[in-house]
């Protein structure tokens, strides 16, 4: 089959034309794809107070590192003694006040421990407590809360046995 | 000989009109530009610190090797956007396959690794050579792939609307109102509309509405909140996880579906760890754009033998079923295993590949569908196999009475559905031990039968035809004794608490949901009635349709669609009336998304009804499409800001699917803090929807209790809450199939545990 001199030159045209559009759009794919990570690595902040970046939430947490080891029962006027610790999610450094409350079954609730340590921004720290709490009482609910935070105390349950330490 | 034009494929360029494809080869020209594309991508692999780079890479990744392979396939298709999907998906296939077999092979050869940066970009440069040295004597696939048409459309600029997605639903993430989903919702409702208006003229163009339009929705579900959004994908997330800790995919030694699945697994874990591209950005990002994708292939896929208006309202009708856009973003290895699905019966059933390229094409995306999800190929092989016996039985009729042998080849062959099977077996019997589904559904199906519409109880027949299948609710009181029966009847390791305690903490009504006041009172219990009547009115269409189809080609005309696709249409009618009545089959295979993979095939059957109304007056194309468009509002949730209702979790910071599945991140911090103190062994308990969180934050792989109810709990639990749980005092339960929202046991638990973690929006109790 004979193909003239001008069919030849219009496929020549034509794959001219195409690898043009191709170089095209792959240069302005390529464009986009450099706005977009531009933008979204560099600006954070236009971004964030435009609210399209959804910020990072901040809080204090509390736990017990060691759930398993809580005093369950006490023997009279013997101290209490448990750890806890606080994790600061906060962007800086924030300085927690915590109070361990003893709040006997039928009986007013008083405080037995309370501090203030001041915690580095994502850094934690475990409060060692030793108290003895008042009076006579079957079971109370020990509270450790964290005034002006958001979350619920940590607590934990201890029922008194009759008697004292070394009966 | 002079070929019509009328009678090509619309995506073959016609005569006169040289297609990319058929320009003469250029050796060098096509070895530079891949080479190029090659070369760019290992150079971005030094910067993994820039975001540039990382996208650059990973946009290498998804479209190098499926340009390459399209090229060599001689891919016929001048639509750009479905010319891209082919090349996305035919990227995914390689990239499976790659990390398949560096996961065998690389480890014999001392190879720790094989998924790690260097293996998979070594391995990446491998197959990408051969595949340019395979196309040598080929146009350059890179031109051919970008330069398909001549002109930039302005339609180009509809891909903003995703993005205006994307920072809406980040913006309501950080509580700054919904003003700009709003805006993101009526424009994508608009677009879908307007779609039809060009639906018969630019096949191009309709398929980039489509993806547009689904993509900005379903953005809309995947981006929300700060985690992963919805049911399951937490499970996904975690076998990806462990993959892309090892580094390396193996089969699963306990027989686990999810872990076989490459496209949740080894797939996202090679991609993100050669392009430092996260996880969470695949699943949350990449994965909703091979859904979006379905409804445009769909659509040509209708269009092949439908006029556009009618293939367009065909296509149309999966995006405005709720688990298009709610559903699918959170069933990733869904997404992968329909889009491959969709790419399979484009390629089955067009031009867009020649015969032995056809092939090739036919079986590589069974296997990507096989290794993709488990659910969808046992459904595809099911329909094919019926599809091939009923067209085999009608071409020996035909053969018949007609005396001569019937015309043309058969599209399903015997050898492909015995392929499809043979794939099934070895993959999921053979190789990863996963067919515990089958066996389950199996040996369901002989102790309980079918069990025809389980719920059916009384009322009319519509009423048992429309509820039958659907679980009743339950009371707060009833989910309370039957969770305590059942504990401790099925749990014979339990310590529960004793009776006395148990009654002091009845059971309570949950909070009430939070409603949007109604700009036009009234009307949302007919709008509901009349919604159930549309959506049934659309599925005897598809239903319909398929008949017509099938009745049509076996008549003397000359049928629109031929007689193997009608039958494929009638087929699937079959199997989602088998799903939709059998309470056994629906259990296995949810209705609701056993209507979304029939969807794809039914478009045909769906356009063929209404092609004749359209061909009448060209108007009536409006009436389904408006339907379609007021489905499509009220399953986003939007018709409620104007006739009442719940909150919507896409326009609302409330509302109870906000608070099931908008993950806070102080609930992964008490998640993980739970599971590193107590560790694998313990009993855990949460209520249904917690124990998202726990698989969400932790490699914490076991089913947690979720019967959290006094008399239901372990003395000895540790005892997750989430937000929603201690501040907004409401937990989710279900038991056989029924479910419940009650109010958060919130006392018992106080007086009975121990608080051990605490913070604003979780506890732990122990």
């Amino acid at each position: 089959m004979s193909v003239s001199v001008n069919e030849t030159n219009n496929v020549a045209n034509n794959v001219r034309k195409t690898s043009r559009a191709a170089r095209g759009r792959l240069t302005m794919v390529l464009l986009a794809v450099v706005a977009i990570a531009l933008v979204l690595q560099f600006a954070k902040k236009p971004l964030a107070s435009a609210g399209v970046l959804t910020p990072v939430q901040h809080y204090v947490a509390m736990d017990f590192p060691h759930p398993d080891q809580l005093p369950g029962q006490l023997f009279g006027d013997a101290p209490m003694a448990f750890e806890f610790r606080i994790v600061n999610h906060e962007p800086n450094t924030e300085r927690v006040h915590w109070v361990v409350v003893v709040a006997p079954a039928g009986h007013q609730a008083y405080e037995v421990a309370s501090g203030s340590p001041s915690i580095g921004a994502g850094r934690s720290s475990v409060v060692h407590v030793k108290a003895s709490p008042r009076g006579h009482w079957k079971t109370a609910t020990v509270e450790i809360e964290a005034p002006g935070q958001a979350e619920a105390p940590l607590t934990f349950h201890i029922s008194e046995l009759a008697g004292t330490v070394g009966d | 000989m002079a070929i019509k034009e009328a009678y090509l494929p619309r995506h073959v360029a016609p005569p006169g009109r040289l297609a990319a494809e058929d320009l003469p080869a250029e050796p060098a020209a096509g070895l530079t530009s891949s080479l190029a594309v090659l070369v760019v991508f290992d150079l971005s692999l030094l910067g993994h610190e820039l975001l540039l780079c990382r996208l650059v890479s990973l946009l290498a990744m998804l479209l190098l090797p499926g340009m390459l392979l399209a090229g060599r396939l001689r891919l016929r298709c001048n639509a750009l956007v479905l010319r891209l999907g082919m090349v996305l998906g035919l990227s995914c296939l390689t990239l499976m396959a790659q990390a398949l077999l560096g996961s065998w092979l690389l480890p014999i050869f001392g190879v720790s690794d094989p998924l790690g940066l260097v293996p998979t970009a070594v391995g990446f440069n491998v197959i990408a050579l051969a595949l340019v040295v395979a196309c040598r004597k080929l146009p350059d696939p890179v031109a051919v792939t970008w330069g398909t048409t001549r002109h930039m459309s302005p339609e180009v600029l509809l891909l903003v609307l995703p993005v205006a997605s994307v920072a809406g639903v980040e913006r309501l993430n950080s509580g700054h109102g919904s003003l700009v989903v709003q805006v993101v919702i009526w424009v994508a409702v608009a677009l879908f509309c307007l779609g039809l208006q060009r639906a018969s003229a630019n096949e191009g163009t309709t398929a980039l509405v489509l993806l547009v339009a689904s993509l900005s929705l379903l953005y809309l579900y995947s981006y929300r909140g700060g985690g992963l959004f919805g049911y399951d994908i937490q499970q996904e997330f975690q076998r990806f996880r462990t993959t892309y800790q090892l580094q390396r995919w193996t089969p699963p030694t306990n027989g686990d579906p999810y872990a076989a699945m490459l496209s949740i697994t080894a797939l996202p874990a090679a991609l993100s760890r050669t392009t430092g591209i996260s996880g969470e950005f695949l699943f949350r990002g990449l994965y909703p754009v091979f859904t979006a994708y379905i409804p445009a292939f769909t659509y040509s896929f209708a269009r092949r033998w439908l006029p556009g208006r009618a293939a367009y309202i065909g296509a149309s009708f999966m995006i405005v079923l709720a688990d298009f856009a709610a559903q699918l973003p959170a069933l990733a290895r869904q997404e992968a295993g329909l889009f491959f699905f969709t790419l399979l019966l484009w390629t089955m059933f067009g031009y867009a590949f020649g015969r032995r390229a056809r092939r090739v094409a036919t079986v590589a995306l069974m296997g990507a569908l096989v290794v993709s999800h488990y659910s969808s190929s046992y459904v595809v092989v099911t329909l094919l196999a019926a599809t091939w016996a009923a067209y085999a039985l009608a071409r020996l009729l035909q053969a018949w009475v007609r005396r001569g042998q019937p015309k043309g080849k058969p599209v399903v062959t015997l050898w492909l559905v015995a392929t499809m099977l043979a794939m099934i077996v070895a993959w999921d019997a053979g190789i990863t031990h996963s067919s515990g589904n089958v066996t389950k559904f199996v040996s369901s199906l002989a102790d309980n039968g079918l069990e025809v519409l389980p719920n059916a109880k009384s009322g009319s027949l519509l009423d048992r035809y429309l509820k039958g299948n659907v679980a009743p609710g339950m009371t707060p009181s009833q989910y309370y004794s039957e969770t305590e029966a059942a504990a401790r009847a099925q749990e014979p390791w339990l310590n529960p608490f004793p009776k006395s305690v148990v009654d002091r903490y009845p059971a309570a009504a949950a909070p009430t949901e939070p409603n949007v006041k109604a700009l036009i009172p009234g009307v949302a219990a007919p709008l509901s009635s009349a919604l159930t009547v549309a959506d049934e009115l659309f599925l005897f269409g598809m239903g319909a349709g398929a008949l017509l189809v099938v009745a049509l080609a076996l008549g003397r005309g000359r049928p629109r669609v031929p007689l193997e696709a009608g039958l494929l249409a009638v087929a699937t009618v079959g199997f989602l009336a088998v799903v939709r009545l059998s309470g056994t089959v629906d259990t296995a295979y949810n209705s609701d998304r056993a209507e979304l993979q029939a969807a794809i095939v039914l478009s045909i059957g769906l356009g063929a009804v209404v092609a004749p109304l359209i061909k009448r007056a060209r108007w009536l194309a409006w009436v389904p499409m408006a339907a379609l468009a007021v489905m499509l509002v009220t399953t986003i949730g939007e018709s409620n800001q104007i006739v009442g209702g719940p909150t919507e979790v896409t326009t609302s910071n409330s509302g109870f699917n906000y608070q099931m599945f908008v993950v806070q991140p102080q609930e992964i911090a008490a998640a993980r803090w739970m599971v590193s103190t107590a560790g694998d062994k313990a009993v855990y308990y949460s209520d249904d929807v917690g124990m998202l969180r726990i698989w969400d934050a932790t490699n914490y792989a076991e089913l947690p209790h979720t019967w959290l109810t006094p008399g239901a709990l372990d003395q000895g639990a540790w005892v997750y809450a989430t937000q929603y749980n201690v501040e907004g005092g409401i937990a989710f339960g279900a038991i056989d199939g029924r479910s419940v929202a009650y109010r958060f046991p919130a006392a018992f638990l106080s007086n009975n545990y121990n608080r051990v973690y605490t913070s604003p929006g979780a506890a732990v109790y122990h």
